[in-house]
C-alpha cells in the first residue's frame, strides 16, 4: 500500500477546515482510492521481478528492463518516477512510450492502456512475436492475447493471468505471481 | 571422646564435596541447556519466519491480503505459533493469524518491539521480521509462539536431581564400603589401644585390615604390642628369677651362717677336753695313769677336729669336681670290718651293742677302699652319735646278681619323714635340740652320699619317725669278677722300720715341728728340727740329711726358695724334699713342684701318713714322682 500523498493530506486539511470532525474522520476512514495509474505503474514495476525471460532477452547482465507504455501517459509518468533509482532483479527499469509502428523488439514489457485500445491488436501481435510480456488494462485484455490484464475486484486493482499467452510469449510467470492473481486461465476463452 | 570421630568427619567431607560437585555440575548443565534451548527455539521460529516471509512477498507486493492470510493459515500446522501478523511497509496491518480467538489482536501495536529481532519471555517468544523484495522492504512479519524451554528445563532439572540422588546413593554405598575398609580397622586399633591402656593386657591384637597401608599400620601396632608383651613378660620372668635366686641366696646364706655357728661349736667342743688334758699333763704330780688318759683324750679330740676339716675339704673337692677316686677291686667285707674296728671303741665307750653279720668270704666291688671306709665309718659314727646309751647298732649285708647292699640299723633318735630326704644335703641337720651334746656338722652324710654316687651306688635312709631308730642303706654294684691280686686296705701301724734315716724338719710352728720330731723319732728316725728357712739351709748343708720336711711359709727364707737353694747345691741336691703347707690349691702344688719338692702335703697331716711316704721314698731308693695322697 502506498502512503497517502502529502498533497492529498494538505487538501484534506484545507477542505476540512470548517467541516465537522466526524465528517473529516469519515472521509479519512473511507480511504479514498489512490489514482489507478499510480497503482498500475507500481505493479508494472514489480511484474519483472516475478517473470523469467529467455536467456537472450538481455544483452548484458546489467542491461535494463525496458517497459513500453502505450496509451497511458499517466502510467508512464508514474512508472518513470517509481523506476528512478530502483533495481529489479539487479537491473534498472526503463520506461518508454510506445505507439503503433514502434518496434517492440527491444522492450521486455508492453503495457497497453485504455487510451491505446484501438491500436491494441497491432501492438499485441508485434509484441507476441518479440517475446514481450504483455500487460493490458482493457475490458477483454486476455482475450486480445495479453499475458496479464488489470481488473478491478471489489474496488481494488488486481490482475488476471493467461498461461497460454505466457507460453506463446516465451516468458515464465512465477508461481508466486500466480498465487496473487485474481484469476489464472490456461487459455483465453 | 571429645574430638569428632574419624567416621563422622570423613562422611561429612565426602557428602559436602560430592554435593557441591553435583550441584555445580547440574547448575552448569542446566544453564547451558537453557541457553541451547532458547537458541534452538529462536532459530526454529526464525526459520519458519524466513520461509513464511518469502511466501508473503507477492501478497505484499501486489497488495493481496487474502493471499497473505492464506499463507499465514499454513501456521496451523505449527501448534506452538499463537499468532502471526503481517504489516505493510508503512506499518498498517495487512493480514493476521490467530490460533485461538482469545489471543489479542495487533500485538505489536500495543507492545511494539523496540527493534527488529526477538523477545524471549518465560513462555513466549516474539519475533519481527522485515520482508524484502528486490532490496526494498515490502512489509513486516510478526510471529508470536509459545515455547516450552522452561518446561523442558524443569524436566531436565528433575532428571538431574534424580540422577544426582541415585548417584549420591551409589556413592554413599561405595563410600560406606571404602570407609569400612579404612575407618573400621583404625577404629578397632584405637579400641584395642584403649583396652590395652586401661587393662594392661598386652596380649590383645588388632585384627588385620584389607587396605594395604592400613594393614601395615595395624601390623606395626601389633608388632609393638608383641614387643611390649615380650619385654614385660621377660621382665616379669627375670624379676621372678631374681627373686628366686635371692631367696636361694638368702637360704644359702642362712645355712652358711648356721653352719659357721655349728662349725665354731664343733671346733670349740674338743678344745675343752684338750685344755683339761693339757692342764693335767702340765701338773708334775699327775699320776702316769691319769697322764695316759689325758694323752688319750688329746689324741681323740685332735683326730676328731682333723676329721672334721678333712670332711669339709672332701665335700669341697667333690662339689668342685676335683676329687678323683683310686679305683681298684676292693673287698667290701674287709672295708666293713675295718670300719667296725675303728668305731668299736666309740661304741663301747657309749655302751652300745654293736652287732655285725659280715660273711667271711670276700665281696668284690670296684672302688676306692679308703673312700668306702670313709663312707661306712661315717655312717657308723653317725649311728653311734644319734643312739642313746644302751642302744643297739646292727650291720648287715646282702648281695644279689646286681650289687651288694649294706644296712646299718640303729635304735636311735630316728628321723621324721619330712626330713629324711634332706639329711643328705650339705649343712642340714636334724632337730637342733637333739643335737645338744651330740656333735655333728651335717657334713658326714653329704660326703657319704657323694662318695657313694661317685662309686655308682645309692644311699638312702628309712625311719619310722622320731625315737623309732633309723636304717641307712648303701647299695653298690658288684665287680664282674674277682681280682687277680688283692689290694691291701691300709692299716695303721703297719710300717717298715725306718731306723737310721736322717730327716730335717723345718717349720716356724714350733709345736708342729716338735710334735713331728717326737712322732718320727718313735719310728727310730734321727730328726733335726729348725724353725726358719736360713737355719734349715744351714742344717741341710751341714748334716746332709736323707730327707727334709719343709714348711712353705717360713721367716728368713721361704720353702720354695729353700728348695731351690738345696737343689742348686750339689751337696744337697739329692735330698728328698717334702713340702708341708696350709696351702692346698693346685697352683701351690705346681709351685712346689717347680721349686724342686718331691711331694706336697697339706696340713693337717698325720705322722702316719708322713711315715708311709718316707718309707716309700726310702724303699724306692730314689726320689719318688710327684704323687701323693693329699695333693689338690
Amino acid at each position: 500500500m502506498r502512503p497517502v500523498p502529502t498533497s492529498w493530506k494538505s487538501c484534506q486539511r484545507w477542505l476540512g477546515g470548517v467541516v465537522v470532525a466526524v465528517l473529516a474522520m469519515a472521509v479519512a476512514r473511507a480511504q479514498a482510492p489512490i489514482e489507478e495509474a499510480v497503482v498500475e505503474a507500481a505493479y508494472l514495476h514489480k511484474f519483472p521481478g516475478f517473470v523469467d525471460w529467455p536467456a537472450d532477452a538481455f544483452k548484458t547482465p546489467d542491461s535494463p528492463i525496458v517497459i513500453g507504455v502505450a496509451g497511458a501517459h499517466r502510467v508512464l509518468e508514474e512508472l518513470t518516477k517509481v523506476a528512478r533509482g530502483r533495481l529489479v532483479l539487479g537491473r534498472p527499469v526503463e520506461a518508454r512510450a510506445i505507439s503503433a509502428g514502434d518496434s517492440p523488439h527491444d522492450i521486455h514489457v508492453l503495457f497497453i492502456g485504455k487510451d491505446a485500445a484501438a491500436e491494441a491488436q497491432v501492438l499485441m501481435e508485434e509484441a507476441i512475436k518479440a517475446h514481450v510480456l504483455t500487460v493490458t488494462d482493457l475490458p477483454a485484455g486476455l482475450k486480445s492475447g495479453a499475458v496479464l490484464d488489470f481488473v478491478q475486484v471489489d474496488g481494488r486493482l488486481r490482475f488476471e493471468a493467461s498461461l497460454g499467452a505466457a507460453h506463446r510469449a516465451d516468458v515464465k510467470l512465477s508461481s508466486k505471481l500466480l498465487s496473487v492473481a485474481a484469476r489464472v486461465v490456461e487459455e483465453a476463452p | 571422646m571429645i574430638a569428632t570421630s574419624l567416621r563422622k568427619q570423613l562422611t561429612k567431607a565426602f557428602m559436602l564435596t560430592t554435593l557441591v560437585a553435583f550441584a555445580l555440575n547440574a547448575g552448569l548443565i542446566v544453564a547451558y541447556e537453557f541457553e541451547r534451548y532458547r537458541e534452538e527455539a529462536v532459530a526454529e521460529l526464525h526459520t519458519q519466519e524466513t520461509i513464511l516471509a518469502k511466501a508473503l512477498v507477492p501478497s505484499l507486493v501486489f497488495n493481496d491480503p487474502e493471499a497473505a492470510a492464506q499463507q499465514l493459515s499454513s501456521l496451523e500446522e505449527r501448534r506452538d505459533v499463537l499468532a502471526a501478523e503481517v504489516f505493510s511497509a508503512n506499518g498498517r496491518p495487512f493480514a493476521q493469524y490467530r490460533r485461538t480467538p482469545l489471543v489479542p489482536a495487533s500485538l505489536p501495536a500495543q507492545n511494539p518491539l523496540p527493534s527488529l529481532g526477538s523477545r524471549f519471555s518465560n513462555d513466549e517468544l516474539e519475533m519481527a521480521y522485515d520482508v524484502f523484495h528486490d532490496g526494498e522492504r515490502v512489509g513486516t512479519l510478526y510471529l508470536r509462539a509459545r515455547h516450552d524451554v522452561l518446561k523442558r528445563l524443569g524436566s531436565y532439572a528433575v532428571i538431574q536431581a534424580l540422577v544426582m540422588a541415585v548417584s549420591l546413593g551409589l556413592a554413599l554405598v561405595v563410600f560406606g564400603r571404602v570407609r569400612g575398609r579404612i575407618v573400621e580397622p583404625i577404629a578397632r586399633v584405637a579400641k584395642v589401644a584403649e583396652t590395652v591402656i586401661s587393662e594392661r593386657d598386652w596380649k590383645l591384637r588388632a585384627p588385620a585390615a584389607e587396605t594395604r597401608e592400613i594393614d601395615a599400620l595395624v601390623q606395626a601396632f601389633n608388632g609393638m604390642l608383641a614387643e611390649v608383651e615380650a619385654n614385660s613378660s621377660e621382665l616379669r620372668r627375670e624379676v621372678a628369677e631374681r627373686e628366686r635366686a635371692e631367696q636361694d641366696l638368702r637360704a644359702g646364706d642362712r645355712r652358711k651362717d648356721e653352719f659357721l655357728a655349728t662349725l665354731a661349736h664343733e671346733i670349740r667342743n674338743p678344745l675343752a677336753p684338750m685344755m683339761n688334758a693339757l692342764s693335767l699333763l702340765r701338773r708334775e704330780d699327775t699320776l702316769p695313769k691319769v697322764r695316759d688318759k689325758a694323752l688319750g683324750i688329746l689324741d681323740r679330740q685332735l683326730r676328731h677336729v682333723i676329721r672334721l676339716i678333712d670332711d669339709l675339704l672332701d665335700v669341697s673337692r667333690i662339689t668342685t669336681g676335683k676329687l678323683s677316686l683310686q679305683m681298684s677291686n676292693v673287698d667290701l667285707n674287709q672295708v666293713l670290718r675295718s670300719a667296725l674296728e675303728l668305731i668299736e671303741p666309740v661304741a663301747r665307750a657309749r655302751r652300745l651293742e654293736l652287732e655285725a653279720a659280715i660273711p667271711a668270704s670276700p665281696c668284690w666291688v670296684i672302688g676306692d677302699s679308703a673312700r668306702l671306709l670313709q663312707v661306712f665309718s661315717n655312717l657308723l659314727s653317725n649311728a653311734c652319735r644319734y643312739t642313746p646309751e644302751g642302744g643297739r647298732i646292727d650291720v648287715g649285708t646282702r648281695s644279689d646278681s646286681h650289687g651288694v647292699g649294706v644296712d646299718i640299723t640303729d635304735t636311735g633318735v630316728g628321723i621324721e619323714p619330712a626330713f629324711q630326704e634332706r639329711v643328705f644335703e650339705l649343712f642340714e641337720q636334724g632337730d637342733k635340740s637333739l643335737e645338744r651334746g651330740n656333735t655333728g656338722l651335717g657334713i658326714g652324710l653329704t660326703l657319704s652320699r657323694q662318695l657313694v654316687l661317685l662309686h655308682g651306688g645309692t644311699i638312702r635312709v628309712a625311719s619310722d619317725g622320731i625315737g623309732r631308730g633309723s636304717t641307712f642303706t648303701v647299695e653298690l654294684p658288684t665287680a664282674v669278677s674277682a681280682p687277680q691280686n688283692l689290694a691291701e686296705v691300709p692299716a695303721a701301724g703297719n710300717l717298715q722300720s725306718l731306723a737310721g734315716i736322717h730327716i730335717l724338719v723345718a717349720d716356724d710352728n714350733v709345736d708342729f715341728a716338735e710334735s713331728l720330731q717326737v712322732a718320727l723319732e718313735s719310728a727310730g728316725i734321727a730328726v733335726r728340727t729348725v724353725n726358719d728357712g736360713r737355719a734349715a739351709l744351714a742344717a741341710a748343708q751341714a748334716h746332709e740329711p736323707d730327707l727334709a720336711i719343709l714348711d712353705i711359709g717360713m721367716p728368713g727364707l721361704n720353702g720354695y726358695d729353700l728348695a731351690r737353694a738345696l737343689r742348686a747345691d750339689a751337696a744337697t741336691t739329692a735330698i728328698v724334699l717334702f713340702a708341708v703347707s696350709g696351702w692346698g690349691q693346685a697352683s701351690d702344688k705346681d709351685l712346689a713342684s717347680q721349686a724342686g719338692f718331691d711331694r706336697h702335703f697339706v696340713k693337717p697331716v698325720t705322722p702316719e701318713t708322713l711315715l708311709e711316704a718316707i718309707a716309700e721314698a726310702m724303699a724306692s731308693g730314689r726320689r719318688p714322682s710327684m704323687v701323693g695322697t693329699r695333693e689338690t
